[in-house]
Formats: structure tokens, C-alpha cells, sequence
């Protein structure tokens, strides 16, 4: 056998072995099994409700396609808020257990451990994102069925809401990530994280914006808040905007300006890789 | 070509805001040969977790390089680390695992299969207790399964960190064993040790570093044949043996221990102090012929100021 066959962190290979062992980590952690408990438990509670009164209330109505609103809507911020929380505590647990330091001296190169660690981003993501879908499509579709559907069950800009909810999740992941990896313990990471999405993203905008509201525009940009412009249906959908707009006007509430999505995203994929590339500068610069 | 060989290797840890700069470890050059078992020992706080962790890339030096199986690049160092096996300070493992799925982990990045895990966790005597959970284990269990994971991949070279730590004396003998088995099959052993008497009997190498300077680096047979050191005892009083032997031409240097008097002579000039003391009518009733232990050449060369004797 050659070296790099026998070795995977001598090869490429080495990657899909980082993916499954931090799955495997994952999937064993009773910490991260009880968030994804509950996070699925109050997501089945939210749509479950909708269920219920669907069937008691023939006034209102709870079916696909246009159940989806209710699925991406702001309720998602507990998506993120999960999300972070298991992020975090499987990140920064890796430097109190020392395993990290471990994890090199058993073979993997110091970057190799980096980006095998932000490969629990997309993983977290990807899971969290998929119970929310199932659950939220899935209770949608006992309450409405198939027949007599508005057009098809999951249109396309289901797949782009979904796209944008995962990237929404990699930007204030990667806050996570960064303070995880920085402050290297799960308790205080959480709490600076929190500290950074309360005080700095919503309080303090709120103080700055009277005097500055330039300022609180520009403050409308920074990572938490930007993931939010991605979190509603309608930034995904027209037909959905015109129906928000529709509500608002009938309300005489002013309706929210049409979605800039390209903007949207592309702040948010900048600050995924600056957050990235912050954090990897930082961990790179310390020893383990 | 030696499988360790360091040149000029420093460590200064700048430490945060308020506290002070460490030289943890300062100018180390030394080199390991194939097939040694070679021992570095020093006093708490001396850099001998500094320095391995440097060669084991998770320390960055301030200064000086390394090589390791002769290579020095980014990409030849992270090759040469996989044929390394080691330990550092505490065994280090996920808690909620259990000892087989924590060894299962580190052979995935080892590129083994897991009948090698369960042949490890043999070698260590983990079979039974495969399936406790890493934070249910005992001490001695922990550091069993951190030698069965070096083990792991079939490493050529074996760095222990303190391997013995905690460990009862049956523990601290299985360790022992281990280590000679090892070396029987031709792998390089770095071992770091307190346990002098330990590295005595399996090390066939030694460094000695303290405050992060390397004070001596020697065959252990080497260290221990300097100086032998002529004990005679009498039925007397041994200040009297003392004050005779004081005045044999040849003495460097004399000592009493309780009842014995310690005394360094020249090479082969035993047998003329033992002469000269017959001859002046002294009585002597045992004359013996003491090697230093490395303990003792230990103490000797870190005695001072913060000596290790106070800490142990
Ligand atoms: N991360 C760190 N930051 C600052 N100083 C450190 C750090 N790690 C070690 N030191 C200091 O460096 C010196 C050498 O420590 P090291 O752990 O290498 O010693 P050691 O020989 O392994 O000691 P022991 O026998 O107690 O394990 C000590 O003074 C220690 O306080
Ligand atoms: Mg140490």
C-alpha cells in the first residue's frame, strides 16, 4: 500500500473520513440529540396547532402550496438559535476535552481539523432544515391533502426559501463557529454569541438609529440581521409578496419594500467567509 | 538518520494581557536514533510537554526546527506524523464514548480497520471494559487506552507523555512491559518520565532539561558507570573511617551516609584505598563499589534553587 492510501490525511480521502466521524460525534452527543429534540418538538407544536385548528375552524385554512408562508416565515429565527446552540457546544467541547489537540496528534493536519469542524455547519443545517420541511410540509399536507390543490405542493420557490434558510443558517453559524473556536469554551461562546445577536444587532441599532438612521441601515447589514432578509416566503416568491402586500393594504399598514434577494444573498455568503476566514486566521495563529 | 533530531528548539509563550512571558523551552538541540528508548526527564514545569508538543505540530516553536524520519517540510511533517503514535499529559478522549468507540474514531483518521481496535484494546487489557464510556473509566483504565490508541496505527515511532501517571505499581510494571515489547520489535520509544527508577530500567537513552534547557544527553549505561563511588563501612565510628580515608592521596571526593562513607577515587585506585586503610590500621568491614543511579546524577544536575526534590 502506498502512504497516502494507508493514511487518509495524506490524501483527500481524509475529508469524507472527517464528515463521518463528525457525524458520528454528532449523532452519539446526548447534548445535541436533546437539542434536536427540542427543536422538533416546538416546530411539531407550531404546525401541529395549525393542524388542529384547520380541522375544528373551516375558516381557516392550512394547505399546500400556500402553508408554506407559515414554514418560512420568522418563526425560523429558533432554527438558527438551535442550530448555534448544538454548533457551539460540539465546537468548543473539542478544546475543554483537549480531543482536538488529540485529534492532530493522531494524524490530521491542523487545517485538516479546522474545516472537519466547520463541516458541522452545513451537517447541523442540513438536519435541522430537513425536520423543519417534513414536519411543516408534512402537517400541512394531513390538513389539506393533495386534491384540490392552488397550484403544484412544493412550487420551486420552496427549494429557493429552503436554500435561503440554510444560508441564513450558515451566516450566524459561522458567528457561532467563529466565537467557538475563538473563546474555546461552550458557556461563555454561547454567551458572546447571544451577546452579539441581542446588544450589538438589535439594541443597539435600535439606541444608534433616531439620531443615525443612516447608520441603522447600515446596521440592518450586519450578520444576524442580514440572515433575517432571508427567512420570510415571500423574499422567495411573488405570488406570496403579492398576497403580503394585499394583507398589509387591506390592514392600511405600510406593506414591506420588495425583496432585494441578490443583495441579500450575497451578504450573507460575505460574511460566511469572513467569519470563516477570521476564525481560521485566529485558530491558525494559536497552538492547540 | 536519527527519527528525532531538533536544532536550536525554542518556546516562549507570550501569554495574554497580564500574565508574563514563558521561556518554556530554550535552545534544545538533541537527537533520538532509531531503535532507542530513550528517556527525557525533568522537573515539573521543565518543557518536557512543550517540547513534544512541538514535534507534534499542535505548539508552534518561537524558534528552531526539527525534523522528524529526517523530514522538514509542511507536507514531509505531516507524513512523518503518521508514523508517529503518542500521548500528551492527560489521555484525551470524548467522554460520552465508550473505550472501543473512541479507539474506532482515532483508526478512522489512522486509515484501521476496527479488528485493529479490538486487537489494541487487547494489548492493553481493555478487552472486558471495551464497552465503558470513556468518563466511567478509571485513571489507570484512561491511560491504558491512551497507549492502546498510539498503538493504533502501527506506529514506528512511540512518544509517551508521563505514561505511568497514575498508575498503581502492577500498572506502572504492565507499562513497562509494554515498553519492552515495544522496543523488542524495534520502534523507537520518546518517553517522558518522573519515575526515575522506571526509565532506568527500560530506557536505553536519556535527556535531562530543566527550565527548559537541556542539561545532559547520554546513554544511560554511560550516565550510570561515571564516577562509581567506593562505600566502606566499618564496626567503628564512621567519622573516624571518614577522617583515614580523608588522607589517601587519590580521593576527589568523600561523603558520609549513616554508617557508610562514600568516597571517589580515580580509575582502578580501589583496591590502593583499601591498602592504604588496611595499612594504617584501620579496620574496615565492607568495601563496595557503587554506581550512581540516574536518580542520583537527576538530582545532582537539577538540585538547584527550585530542585525537584522538593516538588516530589
Ligand atoms: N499554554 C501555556 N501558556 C503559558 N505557559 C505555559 C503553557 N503551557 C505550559 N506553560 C509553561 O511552560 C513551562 C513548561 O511547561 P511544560 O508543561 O512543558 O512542563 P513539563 O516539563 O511537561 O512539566 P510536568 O512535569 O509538570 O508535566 C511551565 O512553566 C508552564 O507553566
Ligand atoms: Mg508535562
Amino acid at each position: 500500500m502506498t502512504e497516502s492510501a494507508r493514511h487518509p490525511a495524506l490524501s483527500a480521502r481524509v475529508w469524507p473520513v472527517l464528515a463521518v466521524g463528525e457525524w458520528f460525534k454528532a449523532r452519539r452527543r446526548p447534548a445535541s440529540y436533546i437539542t434536536f429534540g427540542f427543536f422538533a418538538f416546538i416546530t411539531l407544536m407550531d404546525h401541529g396547532q395549525s393542524l388542529l385548528r384547520s380541522r375544528r375552524d373551516a375558516d381557516f385554512s392550512y394547505a399546500l402550496p400556500e402553508a408554506w408562508s407559515s414554514v418560512f416565515s420568522d418563526d425560523s429565527v429558533l432554527l438558527l438559535f438551535f442550530g448555534c446552540i448544538a454548533l457551539v457546544m460540539l465546537v468548543s467541547s473539542e478544546f475543554t476535552w483537549r480531543t482536538a489537540r488529540q485529534n492532530v496528534i493522531d494524524g490530521l493536519s491542523k487545517t485538516q481539523w479546522f474545516w472537519g469542524k466547520a463541516m458541522l455547519l452545513p451537517m447541523i443545517g442540513a438536519v435541522l432544515l430537513a425536520t423543519k420541511l417534513s414536519i411543516g410540509g408534512g402537517a400541512a399536507l394531513l390538513a389539506g391533502g393533495l386534491d384540490g390543490l392552488s397550484g403544484p405542493a412544493m412550487p420551486s420557490s420552496v427549494w429557493r426559501a429552503a436554500g435561503g434558510l440554510f444560508l441564513a443558517f450558515l451566516t450566524v453559524g459561522s458567528l457561532a463557529f467563529l466565537f467557538s473556536t475563538w473563546i474555546r469554551s461552550s458557556g461563555p461562546a454561547m454567551a458572546a454569541w447571544f451577546f452579539w445577536v441581542a446588544m450589538g444587532e438589535q439594541i443597539v441599532p435600535q439606541l444608534l438609529g433616531r439620531p443615525f438612521p443612516v447608520l441603522r441601515e447600515a446596521l440592518g447589514y450586519l450578520p444576524f440581521n442580514a440572515a433575517g432578509r432571508l427567512l420570510e416566503f415571500w423574499a422567495f416568491d411573488s405570488t406570496a409578496y403579492q398576497r403580503v402586500v394585499a394583507a398589509a393594504e387591506a390592514a392600511e399598514r405600510t406593506p414591506p419594500p420588495p425583496p432585494d434577494l441578490s443583495l441579500a444573498v450575497a451578504v450573507n455568503a460575505g460574511w460566511v467567509v469572513l467569519l470563516i476566514g477570521l476564525a481560521f486566521w485566529l485558530y491558525g495563529r494559536r497552538d492547540l | 538518520m536519527p527519527i528525532i533530531q531538533t536544532e536550536g528548539l525554542t518556546k516562549r509563550y507570550t501569554g495574554g494581557l497580564r500574565s508574563e512571558s514563558i521561556l518554556a523551552v530554550d535552545d534544545i538541540s538533541f537527537e533520538v536514533e532509531s531503535g532507542q528508548v530513550f528517556g527525557f526527564l525533568g522537573p515539573n514545569g521543565s518543557g518536557k510537554t512543550t517540547t513534544i508538543g512541538m514535534l507534534l505540530g499542535i505548539i508552534s516553536p518561537t524558534a528552531g526546527s526539527f525534523r522528524l524520519f529526517g523530514g522538514q517540510g509542511h507536507r514531509e511533517i505531516l507524513a512523518a506524523r503518521q508514523r508517529i503514535g503518542a500521548t500528551l499529559e492527560y489521555p484525551n478522549f470524548y467522554p460520552y464514548l465508550s473505550c472501543r468507540d473512541n479507539l474506532r474514531l482515532v483508526a478512522r483518521v489512522k486509515g484501521r480497520s476496527d479488528k485493529d481496535v479490538d486487537v489494541a484494546l487487547d494489548v492493553v487489557g481493555l478487552a472486558q471494559r471495551r464497552k465503558t464510556r470513556f468518563k466511567a473509566c478509571s485513571l489507570g483504565m484512561k491511560q491504558r487506552l491512551a497507549i492502546g490508541a498510539t498503538l493504533l496505527g502501527d506506529p514506528d515511532l512511540i512518544i509517551l507523555d508521563e505514561p505511568a501517571n497514575g498508575l498503581d505499581p502492577a500498572g506502572q510494571r504492565e507499562i513497562r512491559g509494554v515498553i519492552r515489547r515495544l522496543a523488542e520489535q524495534g520502534k523507537t520509544i520518546f518517553l517522558s518520565s518522573h519515575i526515575l527508577h522506571d526509565v532506568e530500567r527500560v530506557c536505553t537513552h536519556v535527556a535531562i532539561i530543566q527550565k527548559g534547557k537541556l542539561l545532559l544527553q547520554a546513554g544511560v549505561a554511560e550516565v550510570t558507570s561515571q564516577r562509581p563511588m567506593i562505600a566502606l563501612r566499618s564496626d567503628g565510628d564512621p567519622e573516624a573511617l571518614r577522617t583515614a580515608a580523608a588522607g589517601f592521596p587519590g580521593v576527589r571526593s568523600i561523603d558520609v551516609r549513616q554508617d557508610t562513607v562514600l568516597v571517589e577515587v580515580g580509575e582502578g585506585e580501589a583496591s590502593a584505598l583499601n591498602r592504604f586503610l588496611v595499612e594504617g590500621g584501620i579496620p574496615v568491614a565492607h568495601v563496595t563499589i557503587e554506581r550512581p543511579t540516574l536518580e542520583s546524577v537527576f538530582m545532582e544536575l537539577t538540585s538547584e534553587s527550585t530542585g525537584f526534590g522538593s516538588v516530589m
